[in-house]
């Protein structure tokens, strides 16, 4: 029921193509390793002056238990929230919200259960969990701006939901991070400082995702280089060739980009 | 190995830099991208120029395209978040897309006439039911026409339409089942719109008074 593709359209796709060079997977995949390798740095390097660095207060077994714990739940938990699975188009929303939200739960879980077995959840008058949380936060923030940085303009469907599960990505592993050298196990304590920063960078890898990761018009087909989407399709072209769809196809939406300039109630594009 | 299948490997190929593979890629979703976006946009530079974007999207994330994943509902998905950015708030979506794509509906009688030509009585019946279908079709809500045109005539799994989507495989198939119980009412069949039965269960509605009487 098909019937056979334009010759002209696809000249003009290919023609368009030769214009905008495109990185192959293994290009892509090394580009992505350096801004991911920088965002992870950057966070160690963070989370190091921020005194990251000093050995906790709790026996040596309790902290290689929930660490190790902490970090096969971590673990599974950014590989599914970072990745996409089979599918070009990502993982379906709500299984990304249930296992960023299950594995949030399990890390504190874990962490609370274990520590309670060694009798160490009192709670710690001077450490309430703003640091934990300040910590927490910029610790996530660079590897999260990584990962929307190497994703950018290229998740067609929810791009706010990519960015999310990126954010609650980023925020799991940071939260492990700090948890590393944290000896408070007071449950509020746990929920301010290392739960809580996994919902804030959930929240902004949203917003900063609908933004950076959604697609954009690029240069190379007309509607970047003249107004050829009119309001109305039923509007006739103008004789000075401003809009109108027939006017789209012909010369003067091939024409100029000063078109879209002088013709504000168009919808100008917005190209990269 | 259907078309479909090679048309996956092919962009897997072109993704690790192979260009020759492109040619299968094009040939197999142009078509299919022109046939969906031209139900809903209806000037058909806007068409040409919504394809050729999607492509160059494609092109430009080609890397991205993870091995083995299925190249239809990603180009899908371009295309429809290309034509939503490109305003289709703002145009007025048309009949003629989908008269031109589906089969006219045919009344059964009509069918044994295989070989010859149908009457101009069962012509014309033809006519209007198809009007009917059509009708019944553009009155439904746009994110139903979008399900069904996915699943029903582009032949996306259930799903893949509801990647494209951004919406879950319960969303899609309940869609598409709206979508048949309207098309069989405009034909005359199914089950009565759903107030009417609510009115026959309270035993006020016209239903139940035109069974008493």
């Amino acid at each position: 029921m098909t019937s056979p593709p334009d010759t002209d359209l696809k000249r003009r796709v290919l023609a368009s193509m030769r214009e905008l060079p495109a990185p192959t997977r293994g290009e892509a995949l090394r580009a992505r390793a350096w801004i991911l390798g920088c965002g992870v740095l950057g966070a160690l390097v963070v989370f190091l002056l921020e005194g990251g660095g000093r050995l906790p207060a709790r026996p040596p077994s309790l902290t290689a238990l929930t660490s190790l714990g902490s970090a096969t739940v971590v673990g599974a938990g950014m590989w599914f929230l970072l990745t996409r699975g089979r599918s070009a188009l990502g993982r379906p929303t709500g299984r990304l919200a249930a296992s960023a939200l299950v594995t949030a739960i399990l890390f504190i879980a874990w962490r609370y259960g274990v520590s309670a077995l060694f009798d160490q959840t009192s709670a710690w008058p001077g450490r309430p969990g703003f640091l934990c949380l300040g910590l927490s936060v910029a610790t996530g923030a660079l590897p999260l701006l990584a990962a929307l940085l190497s994703a950018r303009r290229t998740v067609p469907v929810s791009p706010g939901v990519t960015g999310a599960a990126f954010g609650a990505g980023a925020g799991l592993g940071s939260s492990w991070l700090v948890d590393l050298n944290c000896p408070v196990s007071y449950l509020p304590h746990l929920l301010l400082g290392h739960l809580l920063p996994i919902g804030i960078l959930a929240l902004v890898g949203g917003g900063a995702g609908a933004l950076l990761l959604r697609l954009r018009w690029l240069p190379g087909s007309r509607r970047c280089d003249g107004p050829t989407f009119p309001r109305h399709p039923g509007s006739r072209p103008r004789s000075d060739g401003r809009g109108g769809a027939a006017g789209a196809t012909g010369a003067g939406a091939l024409e100029p980009r000063q078109n879209a300039r002088s013709s504000p109630r168009l919808d100008t594009p917005k190209c990269l | 190995m259907g078309t479909i299948d090679q048309a996956d490997q092919a962009m897997s190929r072109y993704a690790c830099g192979d260009e020759t593979a492109f040619d299968l890629v094009y040939e197999t979703v142009a078509p299919r991208l022109e046939r969906y976006l031209a139900r809903r946009v209806p000037a058909r530079s806007a068409v040409e120029d919504i394809v050729q974007q999607t492509f160059l999207q494609m092109h430009a994330a080609r890397a991205t395209f993870i091995r083995g994943a299925a190249v239809m509902p990603w180009a899908f998905a371009i295309a429809r978040r290309l034509m939503i950015d490109a305003g289709r708030a703002s145009w007025r979506e048309q009949p003629a897309g989908f008269e031109n794509d589906l089969p006219p509906p045919v009344p059964a009688g009509v069918m044994s006439y295989e070989g010859s030509s149908p009457s101009s009585e069962q012509a014309m019946q033809a006519e209007e039911t198809h009007a009917h279908l059509a009708a019944a079709y553009q009155r439904l809500s746009s994110p139903q026409r979008e399900a069904f045109d996915l699943v029903k005539i582009e032949g996306l799994p259930y799903a893949e339409a509801a990647a494209v989507l951004g919406t879950t495989i319960m969303g899609v198939k309940l869609r598409v089942h709206r979508v048949h119980l309207a098309l069989r009412r405009a034909l005359g069949g199914g089950p009565a719109p759903r107030p009417a039965r609510r009115a026959a269960r309270r035993n006020t509605g016209p239903l139940r008074t035109a069974e008493g009487s």
